[in-house]
């Protein structure tokens, strides 16, 4: 704990009413004297911390603070760019958390936190009292660092579609309204970022469909960095299902029966070495330019902003530079009591920001803080992340990572000598199995969180 | 739908928790192993030897899998033994 300060009564919206003392009247059914844990941010991380919960301890009273009715996976949102799956493939209702489990919900807008009364309040005017918060706001995006960039670029011209909604339906539309031989450019963002193998995979889905749709059509992708999640696989599969032209510093393992297509196909990858790095967009002639000064015109402008927490974070006083440090065994903010911070906003060290580490850190804090009300020691906490890919319908790659606590640093680890992506030398067969695995990871994994 | 379970009582002295470790799978193997699509297959009810020998197997390389082999060399063998363990203990109906 730095510092219970007395700028903790924090106020993120100007509210003109006073706060309302009404409170929330007690749930029925539920025990009184049990405990209360309330979530904010219904994503991933907060659905899932509800859940096991309630499954951990069924007399918990869990109450789940979102701005949205329904939520809206960014996993599997590139499927809607393609036609693959649709809009609501991708919405998910909170009717099975609350059937099923019995979490409740309350749709509002977090307006203060004070972490020495432990009370919220909301925009609605209500308050909520909690013995235990978890906080799990996702991420923002940083507007500024790119000459010409702004929110309203992002919102027209140029959209991220970096969280699921109506951004996701906009780039669609400017996608399906390309030309046949138009070109596509998507600029990835600097790490840490939400999804890191995302962008690589949303280039391979839209490679996919525009080899029946848009034959001509050519990606681009402009990349700050020398490398990312999954990269050689990715690059393998480009290679094998659209001519892709392997660099010469990623042939390192590369199986002997590689394609050596005369010219780049659909896909081409520019790395942060080879001047990949955007430093200026123009929305008004569809432009982007590179740290080397080349200017170039895209159809479709895919550009995904740098990350950082959520405003809520920030507003929470629960962040150091862009994110929030946790403890690393029980998730609880490094800088408040009885506040977890969980998901895309925490500091994790080696698991990246994805919904699958989200999923796993709100299960470690649901198990720490049942523990922990129950005056009982934390246990010994462990981690995973894997997420599978698909480079078509047919072929899919994966990453399988398992963390643990490093005693000595007190920072996640990777488990050594475990995890890592598909094999090189996998076969015909093994990227067809990962493919169909994709399918029913994602299926259960979103059951695993909401369901 | 799944039954309420509380996670089985923890001894303070012991290093580590069947739960927790085996949350670790849940993500794809279903909650308390009931998988939905069972392509990925379901762990809910799996004799506890059985999965100690199978995920030894795709430790060792003995046998293969996709995925599996590079998971399952991420746990101990007593660390496989908790989440066997824990995952016999939930009735194989969950799955289906």
């Amino acid at each position: 704990m730095t510092k219970p300060n007395r700028r903790s009564f924090l106020k993120f919206l100007a509210v003109g009413s006073a706060i309302s003392s009404a409170g929330l009247s007690p749930a029925k059914g539920f025990a009184q004297s049990s405990a209360h844990v309330v979530i904010i941010g219904g994503g991933t991380g907060g659905a899932t911390a509800a859940k096991y919960l309630k499954i951990g301890d069924e007399t918990l009273r869990v109450t789940v603070i979102e701005a949205n009715p329904q939520y809206r996976r960014c996993y599997g949102s590139s499927e809607v760019l393609t036609g693959a799956a649709s809009y609501d493939d991708i919405t998910i209702t909170y009717d099975s958390l609350k059937a099923n489990y019995g979490v409740e919900f309350l749709i509002d807008t977090v307006v203060a936190v004070d972490p020495q009364t432990q009370m919220i309040n909301l925009k609605s005017g209500e308050t909520v009292s909690y013995d235990r918060l978890i906080v799990s706001p996702g991420l923002d995006f940083i507007w500024d660092g790119t000459e010409g960039y702004s929110e309203a670029v992002a919102q027209g011209p140029m959209p991220h579609a970096w969280k699921a909604g109506e951004q996701t339906l906009l780039l669609k539309r400017q996608i399906d309204a390309m030309p046949e031989d138009g070109t596509m450019i998507i600029v990835p963002p600097p790490d840490p970022y939400r999804c890191p193998p995302g962008p690589y995979e949303r280039a391979s889905l839209l490679a996919e469909m525009f080899q029946t749709q848009k034959p001509r059509a050519k990606i681009l992708i402009f990349d700050l960095k020398d490398g990312f999640a999954m990269d050689q696989a990715f690059m393998l599969g480009w290679n094998r299902l659209y001519g892709y032209q392997i660099p010469e510093e990623k042939m390192t393992g590369m199986p002997d029966d590689i394609n050596t297509p005369a010219e780049q196909g659909m896909i081409d990858w520019v790395s942060g070495s080879n001047g990949g790095k955007i430093v200026q967009v123009n929305p008004s002639d569809m432009t982007v330019t590179t740290q080397l000064g080349d200017t170039v015109h895209g159809d479709v402008i895919n550009f995904i902003p740098p990350q950082k927490a959520a405003k809520l974070a920030f507003d929470m006083d629960l962040t150091e530079g862009n994110w929030c440090p946790v403890n690393r065994v029980t998730m609880e903010s490094s800088r408040h009591k009885n506040i977890y911070v969980i998901g895309d906003s925490c500091i994790a060290d080696a698991m990246p920001k994805s919904g699958f580490s989200a999923n796993s850190q709100a299960k470690l804090a649901a198990v720490q803080i049942i523990r922990n009300l129950r005056g009982q020691d934390p246990v010994e906490p462990a981690w995973s992340n894997v997420c599978f890919s698909r480079v078509n319908d047919e072929y899919g790659v994966s990453i399988a990572d398992i963390f643990e606590l490093d005693r000595a640093t007190n920072k996640i680890i990777l488990t050594p000598n475990a995890g890592g992506v598909s094999p090189l030398n996998a076969s015909h067969q093994f990227n067809r199995m990962e493919a169909l695995y994709q399918e029913a990871w994602l299926e259960n994994f979103v059951a695993d969180s909401f369901g | 739908m799944l039954a309420y379970v509380v996670f089985p009582s923890i001894a303070l002295s012991q290093d580590f928790d069947g739960a927790v470790l085996a949350n670790t799978c849940a993500g794809c193997h279903g909650t308390q192993g009931a998988s939905v699509d069972t392509k990925i297959p379901p762990l809910a009810g799996q004799n506890a030897d059985e999965f100690v020998k199978t995920m030894l197997a795709y430790r060792d390389g003995s046998r293969k899998g996709t995925i599996m082999n590079r998971v399952a060399k991420g746990y101990s063998e007593d660390e496989i033994r908790a989440i066997a363990e824990y995952f016999a203990s939930f009735p194989k109906e969950n799955s289906e």
